[in-house]
């Protein structure tokens, strides 16, 4: 037994019965065994009657140590504050009466519940495992008022008392949340915010329900009485169970609703039908005694105080209530717009289905880093499937730029997904040796051969050139020194890999690309180097790009060094931060993107014809008109596509948008519907105000930092859906004519020429495929230098 | 679509990547420079108002291009119309020097002007304001360079300092108009003619 403990909070109860005498007090620790994933970690409840004054003593402190986790607090800074637990306590409290431990792993959601602002009920929490063969767990309320950990982070924050905002009201089971929230996925469900999802599914987070939630409840509340009673048949409380266990769906339902009206709120209660067969039975003598019992005395004291509880709770919960409102509402009148924008006219075969429309909507579930820990065994071996994982980036993306450090490994197909820890190992090692031996070959290489020193001179010369121009905005490119800081800071500064935010830290005035561009740029600056080019590079990092472009130049002789390749890697390095890491990732995704550099242009080419036809299909009105203005070629489209969007968007939105077009979830060519749903976006004001090809390529031009990727993301996919839907339709209905014509009708008629039908197209038959389309350039002659 | 813009000239910049046209673009036209214009990719112009002798008002729209050379096979469609062609080298790089003839070539094989010969070219040295121990190409090389393409105009430049980047604006103002009315004259010409040929479709029916 190696586990340490990273959480302790005591004075936590279970309730036995309504008489307050019964109730327990206990502690809650988490331990974690370092060795394990934090999916591993352990909840333990354990009565503090079971322990000796030593044991007790030593969870005292422990409850003040770890029993209030600082909010920005990250598993690991929780793991290395973590020391050994005294074992004694965990062997002492095994099996005694009530106590329990269950596995973070194995819980399927957990419901927090918060105090009452006056006072009449304590905050607790119900863990809900995932099996349903586990036994049932008690309710755990929070004596927040003999709470020594509770009580001192209650003083600190009311020192800090902050009128205006308007977050959950603290307890102490909010202290629980912080630690599981850094060791699990925790997924607020949207039907109750007190109901909590772990680990859940993409399919359980889109579609966790109100059904759902009170399907749960009636199966689980044979499990458990929401007052954590044992059941307990001889009592006449059923339904009271029942109805404080409604009694929080109420609450829930109320603070939904307070952000609606008052009046709506009285109404939504006293027409509640437990409230109402209160009311009506209140001269009833038997009501009337059975109002007597305490607990039903409780009861009626949380609706007594329901309506000053509410207005105070409300407070917290009411920008919560209104965000959900406002998402709601947004939600419906966006997709309608989207129904509209996207639709079409549309018979009922290609439209889109409301779950399809879900499914593109909620991209409200980003891939955190307890989701993707959760995806793996103990040996580090993904235990979900691939589809899984790349439906999470695709709708949500990576949550941080630090978990894309790792995710990029596996999306760009460095590590194979069915890996272990210890092949990735392995497979670091390998590609650091392979890494140098081609790095260490331009290093040392001479030429015998005129030409070929030229050549090779040539391609050195273009990528200084470029990777000196190159997103130069960006903090770690910024400054020509040595150790790529500005000169005139102080050196002992520390600088982290990435700043709090996980943000790449630009300069707000990023404009990369038109008139202004520059303009924050200090001419007078020492890195400022004179015009003529004739610097050396002294940036750490430019110097990794640099060296990184030079080795997969004689990695890939033949392609040779293309403008546009500086941009491909610039995100990559300053995800990866590694220089190995980073060349084999720019090697997979170059992989993707040979096609576009090659020397007679055909990929691109092949991409503009599919552009142009997928147009034709998608956006005829938009095609009729480009046609009118010479632009039918969609040359404008040239340099969104060969680069992919990273000159339109700003560098942290690109690394959004490539690690979904990696996935491959659709097609493996998905930048086109990307670019479909740019031109999709803006086909309004360019039929109604372009008319000439040089003024649809400058709209295009200065599209830059003005789109926002998310919507045309959910544009792109809609587009695809009625894409593939149209496909199948058309191929159908070929079908049906053939059978109609007769058997074979080209036998008998072959001088029918085949209609024009798009899914005659190779070009978009292709775009259905998910595997990836390569074309390599051709063996370089000494003439093909260009 | 053929739809004649007779007070448009259009002005293509050429030349290898890294010469700085897209620096004197935008010198030329905002009157600005900075060290950061990434690699073009693609095609881009701004436009300006330009007086020319004193007397002549035009809108001139200059396309700054791509160095990369195997990017020109696609973005061809830019260069019809043109009434200028601006070709750059830098003068400290030879390598730049001895692109422009192939640049040239490039220009007249896929802009389909009208007559080659007497199509304006300017030829522009950039980077003059660099070191004289970096400058490799002689003011001879490059004025026997100019004399050769059909004795075109030669300027030296710098777009980081400004020198002689609006003279030599001028004189690609100048030609451009000049060309420009070249070959609206022809096109008056050619129109002309084709109303002929229809006279004649006229009359051979009326005769039949």
């Amino acid at each position: 037994m190696f586990s340490k403990i990273i959480f302790c909070k005591s004075k936590v109860f279970i309730h036995p019965s309504s008489v307050a005498t019964d109730n327990v007090s206990g502690y809650i620790i988490i331990t974690i065994d370092p060795n394990q994933s934090h999916q591993d970690a352990l909840l333990y409840w354990f009565p503090e009657n079971s322990l000796n004054s030593r044991e007790l003593d030593w969870l005292n402190r422990a409850d003040l140590k770890y029993g209030k986790p600082s909010a920005s607090a990250t598993s690991t800074s929780l793991i290395s504050s973590a020391e050994s637990m005294d074992d004694s306590i965990l062997m002492d409290t095994k099996g005694t009466y009530l106590s329990f431990t269950v596995k973070m792993s194995s819980l399927y959601s957990m419901e927090f519940r918060p105090p009452s602002t006056s006072g009449w009920w304590h905050g607790s929490i119900i863990l809900h495992p995932r099996s349903s063969g586990l036994e049932t767990l008690p309710v755990l309320f929070f004596h927040d008022d003999v709470c020594p950990s509770t009580k001192l982070k209650q003083k600190a924050l009311q020192k800090n008392f902050d009128p205006f905002s308007a977050g959950d009201i603290y307890w102490g089971g909010i202290d629980l949340q912080i630690v599981m929230s850094q060791l699990v996925d925790l997924q607020r469900t949207q039907v109750d915010p007190n109901f909590w999802l772990i680990n859940a599914s993409l399919e359980a987070l889109r579609n966790f329900s109100n059904k759902d939630l009170k399907d749960f409840r009636t199966n689980t509340s044979e499990g458990y009485t929401a007052s954590g009673k044992p059941k307990d048949k001889k009592s006449s409380a059923g339904f009271w169970d029942k109805w404080e266990s409604t009694k929080w769906s109420i609450m829930s339902g109320i603070a939904t609703a307070t952000a609606k009206s008052e009046e709506y709120m009285t109404k939504l209660v006293n027409n509640h039908p437990a409230v109402k067969f209160v009311e009506r039975n209140n001269d009833n003598p038997y009501v009337r005694n059975l109002l007597k019992n305490p607990k039903v005395q409780e009861i009626q004291n949380d609706f007594d105080s329901a309506r000053i509880y509410l207005a105070k709770w409300s407070l917290g919960v009411k920008e919560e209530a209104n965000k959900y409102k406002l998402d709601n509402q947004l939600n419906e009148s966006y997709r309608r717009m989207l129904t509209n924008d996207l639709g079409f006219d549309v018979d009922a075969d290609s439209s889109f289905t409301e779950e399809e429309l879900n499914r593109v909507t909620q991209r409200n579930f980003p891939l955190t880093r307890q989701k993707w820990e959760s995806f793996f065994d103990s040996q580090g071996r993904l235990a979900v499937t691939t589809r899984e994982v790349k439906d999470f980036i695709f709708h949500g993306g990576v949550d941080t730029m630090e978990l894309r450090q790792e995710v990029w490994m596996f999306l760009l197909e460095i590590y194979p997904w069915d890996s272990s820890k210890d092949e990735r190992d392995q497979i670091d090692e390998t590609l650091k040796e392979v890494y140098n031996t081609h790095k260490f070959q331009w290093m040392t290489q001479t030429f015998e051969d005129d030409q070929e020193d030229d050549y090779w001179k040539d391609q050195l010369f273009r990528i200084d050139k470029d990777v000196k121009r190159n997103d130069r905005h960006v903090d770690i490119y910024k400054y020509n020194t040595v150790n790529g800081e500005p000169e005139d800071t102080q050196p002992s500064e520390p600088r982290q890999a990435f700043d709090q935010s996980g943000e790449p830290n630009i300069e707000q005035t990023e404009d990369n690309n038109n008139n202004e561009v520059g303009d924050h740029f200090d001419e007078d600056d020492d890195d400022i180097e004179s015009i003529d080019g004739h610097w050396s590079i002294k940036n750490p990092h430019l110097i990794i790009l640099a060296d990184i472009l030079k080795t997969y130049n004689v990695f890939n002789p033949n392609l040779g060094y293309v403008q546009g390749m500086t941009d491909l890697l610039s995100p990559i390095y300053y995800i990866v931060r590694d220089e190995v890491k980073a060349f084999w990732c720019f090697v997979h995704f170059m992989d993707k993107m040979e096609r576009n550099f090659l020397r007679d242009q055909s990929g691109i080419r092949d991409q503009m014809l599919t552009m142009t036809e997928l147009c034709q299909l998608m956006l005829p009105q938009l095609s009729d008109h480009l046609n009118k203005c010479d632009s039918s070629n969609l040359f404008f489209c040239f340099r969104m596509l060969l680069v992919w969007f990273k000159r339109e968007f700003k560098f942290e939105d690109i690394c959004g948008i490539w690690e979904i077009f990696w996935t491959d979830y659709y097609s493996s060519q998905f930048q086109l519907f990307f670019m479909l749903a740019i031109l999709q976006k803006n086909s309004e004001p360019i039929i109604n105000n372009l008319n000439q090809f040089d003024q649809v390529i400058k709209y295009f031009n200065d599209l830059h930092n003005t789109m926002d990727w998310r919507d045309l993301m959910i544009r792109s996919e809609l587009l695809f859906i009625r894409f593939e839907k149209l496909m199948s339709l058309m191929e159908r209905k070929e079908e049906l004519a053939r059978s109609d014509t007769g058997p074979s009708p080209d036998l008998t008629s072959g001088d029918t020429p085949t209609p024009q039908l798009p899914i005659h197209s190779k070009h978009l038959q292709l775009l259905l495929s998910k595997k990836m389309v390569i074309s390599k350039e051709q063996t370089r002659t000494l003439d093909s230098i260009r | 679509m053929s739809t004649r813009k007779k007070n448009i000239l259009k002005v293509i910049i050429l030349g290898d990547s890294g010469v700085g046209k897209t620096s004197l673009m935008h010198r030329y036209v905002n009157d600005k420079y900075s060290q950061q214009y990434k690699a073009t990719i693609g095609a881009d112009f701004l436009t300006k108002e330009v007086n020319i002798d004193s007397d002549k008002v035009a809108t001139m729209q200059v396309w700054d291009t791509a160095g990369q050379e195997r990017f020109q096979s696609l973005g061809v469609a830019f260069y019809r119309g043109a009434d200028c062609c601006v070709l750059v080298y830098d003068v400290t790089n030879t390598k730049s020097f001895q692109s422009i003839k192939s640049w040239r070539d490039e220009f007249l094989v896929h802009a389909n002007v009208s007559s080659p010969e007497t199509f304006p070219f300017v030829l522009l040295g950039n980077k003059i304001d660099a070191d004289d121990s970096k400058k490799v190409v002689s003011n001879k090389d490059a004025q026997d360079l100019a004399a050769s393409l059909g004795n075109i105009p030669l300027f030296f430049t710098s777009a980081k300092t400004a020198i002689n980047v609006d003279t030599a604006f001028q004189e690609i103002a100048r030609s451009a108009l000049q060309q420009n009315q070249n070959d609206a004259d022809a096109f008056e010409d050619d129109f002309n003619d084709a109303i002929n040929i229809q006279l004649d479709n006229d009359t051979n029916s009326c005769s039949c």
